[in-house]
This record gives C-alpha cells, structure tokens and sequence, in this order.
C-alpha cells in the first residue's frame, strides 16, 4: 500500500535559521509514526537530495534516487542521534546511495550520460552538458556549485543544510565558479575551432 | 568579488546569470513522495518488545539508582547496626541534646578536629563518624527543640563519661565505655626513664650549642 504525500516547496528557502529547531520536532513526529510530518522534511530537503545526486549519477536516474534516499532515511531515522543534524545526516545517505548506485551499475552495465539524456530537449541538453563539465571538477566544488545554480540555493543555504562549514561552500563555490569559467571558455575555443 | 555569487545580494554577473537560467532547467521538480506501509518507523508502543526496555536511558538510570541503595544499604549495616536502631538507642538513652547534635555534626564532618569533650555517647552506641551526620540530621528533624530549661537539665544528666585519666589502661577505658581516641596511653617506667634520658640528652646537646654559640660572638666581638 502506498501513501502518497504532497509537496510544498514554499517553506524551504525562507527561513532556514527557523527550520534546524524545527527539524527535531518534525524527525520526533516522524519517530512517532507521524506521515506528514516526514512529507515537511521531505520538501524542506528533496532540492538539497537532488542537487548532490545530481553531482554524482546521470541526471535521467537522479528523480528515482531521490525517492530511495528518503525511503532508506525512513527507516534508518530511528539511527539518527541528534534530530537537529538531520540535513547532514540525510546529505550522508545520499552520498552513499549514489556510491551504490556506481557499485550496482558496475555488476550490470554502465549507463553513460548520453544514454541517459537521450530523449531530453535542447535546452536540457545544452544544461547537461554545462552539468557534465560541473561534474568533472574537483568533488569540493561540485555540490556547492550545483546546489547553487541548478538548485537555487543561496549559499548559507547550502552550507546549513549540508552541515558544512559557511566559509568553506564559500570558497568551494568561488572557486569553482572560477574553474567553470576556464572550462566553459575552453569549450568555446573548442566550437570555434 | 560579487556578493550575488553567494548569497544573490547585489548584481549578477552576466555568465552567473547565464548559468543559473541554463542549469535552473535542470532543477528539482517536486513531485509525491510514496511510502509503502511498512517503511514507516514503528510508534513507542509497537516497539516495545520484552528486551528493549533494557536499551532505554530510563532503566539504565533505574539500575544504577538500585545500585546506589543497595551499596549506601551495605555500607550502613555492615557494622551490624543501622542508624536507625543507633538513633533509638541514642534518643532512649537521652544521650542527645541540641547542642551535643551539632557538636557531632562538627565532628562528622572534620572528626579528627573534634575535642573529646564533644562527645558523650558511648562506646556501645557511638555510631563512626561518617555516619553521625545522618544520624544528627535525622535526629533533628524528628525531634522537636527543647526548652533552655530543658537543656540545661539534660546537659547537667549528661555529664560526659568520657575517661581522662593519665594512666588509666587502655581495655579498662574501652570497658569504661569511653572512645579509644579520647584516652592517651600511659607511660610505662621503662618508657619513663627512656623519656628523660632523651630529655637530658637533648638539654646537653643544647648547652654545648648554646656555648659554641657565645664563643663564636666573642671571637667575632674582639676581633672588630
């Protein structure tokens, strides 16, 4: 049977400082077999869940991941120690899944971008190729990058909701921004070439 | 450096602003999130399985409250006597007053600093010093405050037994019912003697001190 929660993207950009107390009560409600309670956490959460799945697997596979991810932090939420440190807890699992994924596909057959974003429209493509050149970069630089272009997040956002230290993602997303900008020119020397 | 880069205050750089209409199209697209019925975490009630209570921060705290009694319990009767039936005999025996109680206190809490006078029970009932403050505070709170008549009475009743004589033997004291610590020994002839050829030694050592010390002024003085 499954259950079907709705999603509300509205909350999540506003007032992170306000939602890391609010986790705890929600992860606590979740504990106590509260549904809608992980359907918040789930909208607070699911653009930050996107945007490092989106660092690591083909973009035509990272919607599915999203899903496991949650399901898998469901049942592992009762492993959680402190409720306020659900974002980089949720941000591990995440990590790993995707390191899951490469093991799986490893057994089976290696699906390339390209297969991947076959069916995808120009402008799409266009973005999975920017996206490609993010995700050849150093790994310090991916997340930060893509979370903040991709995604939308602000920068404090980012760093809240990963657990990572503000100063850091700030320098990673400099210079990576810096690193994208040689890539990207070296890219259009290329097409005119 | 822009600002907007980071937290998207101020202008926008055109290649940022050309990267963030580009890759927004790769955004997340929210969509229902399905949970099967058996991927929601099991409710405290349903948890609770014989076993499981023993991982709970409240049967730890349980246990080792248990334990604390169970070692204060030991540590009590292990001289065979509770402070209770200490404090019955105490109070029977009216060998308490207001005043005596918070000299015991005193030495419960500092017994080596404790005058033999201040104490007046005897051997027989006289709980160990770690034990008299609980004894006192429990005697305190059960009784209630006498008047200074009262006081004086009792305190004149009470006249402590304790033994100071000199040369009294030690197991007729103990007997007497008085606390070993309050009596000192006595000397015995050969220890006497001992003693005063100690004493006589040390007053020839301080005479012939006490003569080199002159002759060394004088030889200072006459030879200024």
């Amino acid at each position: 049977m499954l259950h079907a929660i709705g999603t509300n993207m509205s909350a999540t950009a506003s007032s992170p400082q306000v939602e890391i107390s609010a986790d705890a009560a929600l992860v606590a409600a979740v504990r106590a077999g509260d549904r809608d309670a992980f359907g918040r956490l789930y909208d607070a959460y699911s653009r930050m869940v996107h945007g490092i799945l989106l660092a690591r697997v083909p973009y035509g596979e990272v919607d599915d991941l999203v899903q496991d991810v949650f399901l898998v932090a469901l049942r592992k939420i009762e492993s959680l120690r402190d409720a306020n440190l659900f974002g980089p807890w949720l941000a591990m699992i995440t990590r790993n899944r995707a390191m899951d994924f490469h093991r799986r596909s490893r057994d089976t057959a290696e699906l390339t971008d390209d297969i991947a974003t076959a069916n995808v429209t120009a402008p799409e493509a266009e973005a999975t190729e920017v996206l490609n050149l993010i995700r050849q970069l150093p790994e310090a630089y991916r997340e930060p990058l893509i979370l903040r272009f991709v995604e939308g997040m602000t920068g404090p956002e980012i760093a809240e909701r990963t657990g990572l230290a503000p100063a850091s993602v700030r320098v990673n997303i400099h210079r990576g921004m810096k690193l994208l900008r040689e890539r990207l020119g070296g890219t259009k020397i290329e097409r005119e070439h | 450096m822009s600002d907007y880069l980071w937290d998207k205050t101020g202008e926008p750089e055109d290649d940022v602003a050309q990267l963030e209409n580009l890759l927004g199209a790769l955004k997340y697209q929210p969509r229902p999130l399905d949970i099967p019925a058996d991927a929601m975490p099991q409710t405290a009630t349903t948890r609770s399985t014989p076993m499981s209570i023993f991982s709970r921060p409240r049967f730890a705290l349980a246990a080792s409250l248990l334990l604390t009694l169970l070692a204060g319990a030991w540590l009590i009767t292990r001289d065979g006597e509770s402070p209770t039936k200490e404090l019955a005999k105490v109070e029977q025996g009216g060998t308490t007053s207001e005043s005596k109680r918070t000299e015991a206190a005193t030495a419960a809490i500092a017994p080596n600093a404790a005058t033999p006078k201040s104490v007046s029970v005897d051997n027989a009932v006289a709980p160990k010093p770690r034990e008299n403050k609980a004894i006192v505070v429990a005697a305190a709170a059960k009784t209630h405050r006498p008047s200074p008549r009262q006081l004086v009475a009792r305190r004149q009743k009470l006249t402590p037994r304790v033994d100071r004589r000199m040369n009294a033997p030690l197991e007729e004291v103990a007997a007497n019912g008085t606390m070993r610590w309050q009596v000192e020994r006595p000397m015995t002839p050969q220890q006497r003697e001992a003693t005063e050829q100690l004493m006589l030694a040390l007053r020839l050592a301080s005479a012939k001190l006490n003569y080199a010390q002159r002759e060394m002024l004088e030889i200072g003085r006459s030879g200024k």
